[in-house]
């Protein structure tokens, strides 16, 4: 009994020869050989979970290798948006700091996207986050009138003429999008997507900045400490 | 998942392909845990969760053909859970869904857990494995500790820790019957 569990054992780690397998096959019917299996997948399963768990505490991150499978979940249409590959990632700051940057969340992110959980598995992002985010970069194609088009010369941007929304300091560039929409955020979270990053932020009032663009964090942090919505 | 998983799983699917319902057991018994896991978190309802877990089980037998090995096979069933889970969140059929599952080709005993103890949902449990694992004697830690949170092979952990393949191998089962043992005991008395 101790060889088929210590085989069941090496099963669930995926360390089985061909042999070995054809070997469980034959007993998979015998009494208790279910039952261990089961114990040891659930055991496993559970400390996956954990696993996974520590690591959300800090880090959030999906990847969409697939994106377009994700569509017909998508209530609206956001057609435009498809093009857009989210490839992964990003944090949930301290709730003490306000923007709660730092190099651990950095480190974190690199160990997120080179985890080999990061390449297999494909983590669910809030679905209200993902589509209000994927509006954003879909209107930022558009020469749509913003809502809130302020003024960021005091932070070293300017509004660039014919594009509503789209901001430059002649090195970043980005489009700004805040929207009355309460998001249930508590702090800023960020993405990468592509080379550009994505934030959001939520302001007094009910309202959530977006940020889509490639911005650096801190100044990101300055332009989000910069708005002030009446 | 390492790679020998890969190696393991796609032997056995192409059994799964040729009908081997034993094959698609020990495929499923392996799987379902993380994919009841994955799930829970999502609609957060163990019943719902639990149908919706057999739900894709009945399509993975189902689809199992159009499985071609472009990415891990539990890759390929996360998908498609997280497919079936949204559906739910937004069918209006979900019921009719349901009770729909016996009308499936398939024809296998559903596998239940032996162990209501050993509870996926709770966060209790796995606070209480890890603490009991840090109290595994370090012969029997260090190699399942590599295995089941830093992810290495048995052939990773034989040279890291310098120890025959076949030592890494028994010393995991150890640690393993250990954890299990001791969770049984102890919420058991609970």
């Amino acid at each position: 009994m101790t060889d088929i569990n210590e085989k069941l054992s090496a099963f669930i780690d995926g360390e089985l020869s061909s042999s070995e397998i054809d070997d469980l096959l034959m007993n998979i019917d015998n009494d208790g050989v279910q039952d261990k299996l089961k114990d040891y997948a659930q055991l496993s399963a559970i400390i996956s979970k954990d696993k996974k768990e520590q690591l959300n505490k800090n880090v959030t991150y999906i990847k969409f290798p697939d994106f377009l499978q994700f569509r017909p979940w998508l209530s609206n249409g956001l057609s435009a948006a498809a093009a857009v590959i989210l490839t992964v990632f990003l944090i949930n700051p301290s709730d003490s700091d306000r923007l709660g940057f730092n190099s651990e969340a950095q480190s974190q992110i690199q160990a997120a996207i080179n985890s080999d959980e990061a390449k297999n598995n494909i983590l669910r992002i809030e679905e209200g986050l993902l589509e209000h985010m994927l509006n954003v970069l879909d209107q930022s194609d558009l020469k749509k009138k913003s809502q809130y088009n302020p003024n960021l010369t005091n932070v070293g941007f300017q509004n660039k003429s014919n594009r509503p929304g789209h901001y430059t300091n002649g090195k970043e560039n980005f489009y700004m999008h805040i929207a009355d929409k309460d998001l249930g955020l508590k702090n800023l979270r960020y993405w990468k997507s592509g080379k550009n990053m994505v934030y959001l932020y939520p302001l007094p009032g009910g309202k959530v900045i977006t940020l889509y663009g490639n911005l650096s964090i801190e100044e990101a942090n300055k332009i989000i400490g910069s708005i002030q919505i009446r | 998942m390492n790679n020998n998983n890969n190696n393991e799983d796609f032997y056995l699917i192409e059994k799964v392909k040729e009908k081997n319902q034993d094959a698609f057991k020990v495929l499923m018994i392996k799987y379902q845990p993380r994919i009841f896991s994955a799930l829970f978190g999502y609609v957060k309802s163990k019943e719902d969760a639990e149908d919706l877990t057999q739900q894709v089980f009945v399509r993975v037998w189902n689809k199992i053909d159009s499985f071609r090995g472009d990415s891990a096979f539990f890759t390929w069933v996360y998908r498609i859970a997280i497919n079936i889970a949204k559906n739910h969140v937004t069918s209006a059929t979900y019921k009719k869904d349901k009770l729909n599952i016996s009308d499936d080709v398939i024809n296998f005993d559903y596998p239940h857990f032996s162990s209501p103890e050993l509870s996926i949902e709770s966060d209790e449990t796995s606070i209480t494995i890890k603490n009991f694992i840090s109290t595994l004697p370090e012969i029997l830690k260090t190699p399942f500790i590599l295995r089941e949170y830093e992810g290495k092979s048995y052939e990773e952990i034989s040279n890291i820790i310098d120890c025959p393949l076949g030592t890494v191998r028994s010393r995991i089962f150890r640690a393993r019957e250990a954890t299990l043992h001791f969770i049984k005991e102890e919420l058991a008395n609970d």
